[in-house]
């Protein structure tokens, strides 16, 4: 599926060039399970497109489960939910 | 509240409504015909036969479009951009340009149901591919997507309302209504609509519901095909916004709005301006 995402933005897919500022908030550590530790991060995102035009676009939290491998902590999942589900025409980038 | 207060005159508006297939069509308008005079028995038959089985809602939400509502109306109507535009249906396999189609049309014009037919001399053919097409990348069609697996699996032949929308035979996937925007007074502004789109599935099929939400991966402001129905109508009010002025047609397939065996026409999208022009005495 992640294939056909990136296939579809890189090769196949006509759209807007455009980008994301994402504005990432504290994670709140829900707790650890035996599939790894729960974390529920808000997010803004602001969309600049070709001509410079700034939409707030879209607001949400990620609900992540994270593992530790190593030294690094790593997302085993990660649920993007948004706070509208009115969204402009175009989520090309995933959020 | 007095006893001359008469609750009964005193409502909400009523809507005039009817049923077909599960879907309820209402109307705040007395006047208007009733929506068996106004489309043709083959095209409610074709969605009685999408919506032949009890569906319920998987999910739902909004795409807003950056043009006016008729631009999608006229998306929806034209019958072939499918094939040229989305890459997805053609490199995945999902519709192949060489197969048979065609598309019905009610009388007045305003209503069309387009399927297409799968014929088995057409599964080898390059014609399409040998003019370098972009909707037929040779180098993407070795690859196979998500949506389209189970799609390989079902029936050759079908027919459906709109194969752009529903990609599978006699099974309800997604049903776009133009959201707030039934008619250019209630749009949301002249340069701007909105669809809201519902996810259906059968009712009782769990394997069903994973397989539709598979399937969202084609439609909405995230679809493979629908990202591109969305933008294209921005392109087109900021390209017509700069020729006022300048006139050009195509004349796909005739003039006339009937019914065609082909898929390769406007009859549909001449149809729906005939009777825009008609209801609004333009």
């Amino acid at each position: 599926m992640l294939t056909d995402r990136v296939t579809a933005l890189r090769e196949a897919n006509i759209y807007e060039r455009q980008s994301y500022r994402h504005l990432v908030g504290l994670p709140a550590i829900l707790g650890e399970t035996d599939d790894g530790v729960r974390a529920d991060t808000p997010f803004l995102v602001v969309r600049i497109m070709r001509d410079g035009a700034m939409d707030l676009f879209a607001t949400g939290r990620y609900l992540d489960v994270l593992v530790e491998v190593g030294d690094a902590l790593r997302f085993r999942e990660r649920v993007v939910v948004c706070d509208s589900s009115r969204i402009d025409t175009l989520l090309a980038i995933p959020l | 509240m007095p006893e001359s207060f008469c609750k009964a005159e005193h409502g909400p508006r009523k809507l005039r409504t009817t049923t077909l297939g599960g879907l309820v069509f209402a109307s705040l308008s007395d006047d208007a015909p009733a929506l068996e005079r106004l489309s043709r028995p083959e095209i409610r038959g074709r969605l009685v036969r999408v919506l032949h089985k009890p569906v319920e809602v998987l999910g739902r939400f909004v795409q807003v479009l950056p043009n006016n509502w008729k631009l999608y109306i006229e998306n929806v109507k034209d019958t072939y951009h499918a094939s040229l535009l989305h890459a997805f249906f053609g490199t995945f396999r999902i519709t192949r340009l060489t197969q048979g189609g065609g598309v019905l049309v009610s009388p007045d014009g305003a209503h069309h149901a387009s399927y297409t037919i799968d014929r088995a001399d057409d599964r080898e053919s390059t014609a399409y591919r040998d003019q370098g097409i972009r909707s037929e990348q040779v180098e993407l069609s070795a690859r196979r997507s998500e949506p389209a697996r189970h799609r390989r699996r079902v029936r050759r032949r079908h027919q459906a309302a709109d194969p752009e929308r529903v990609p599978e035979p006699r099974r309800p996937a997604d049903l776009q209504l133009p959201g707030g925007a039934p008619g250019p007074a209630q749009g949301t502004g002249r340069d701007g609509a909105a669809l809201d789109v519902h996810r259906l599935r059968r009712r009782r099929r769990p394997r069903c519901a994973r397989r539709r939400l598979r399937q969202a991966n084609l439609v909405g402001p995230a679809g493979y095909v629908s990202m591109e129905d969305g933008c294209v109508g921005g392109f087109v009010r900021r390209g017509a916004a700069a020729a006022g002025d300048e006139v050009s047609v195509v004349n796909m397939g005739g003039e006339g709005a009937e019914s065609q065996e082909t898929r390769a026409t406007e009859a549909s999208v001449r149809g729906f301006w005939k009777a825009y022009r008609r209801y609004m005495g333009a």
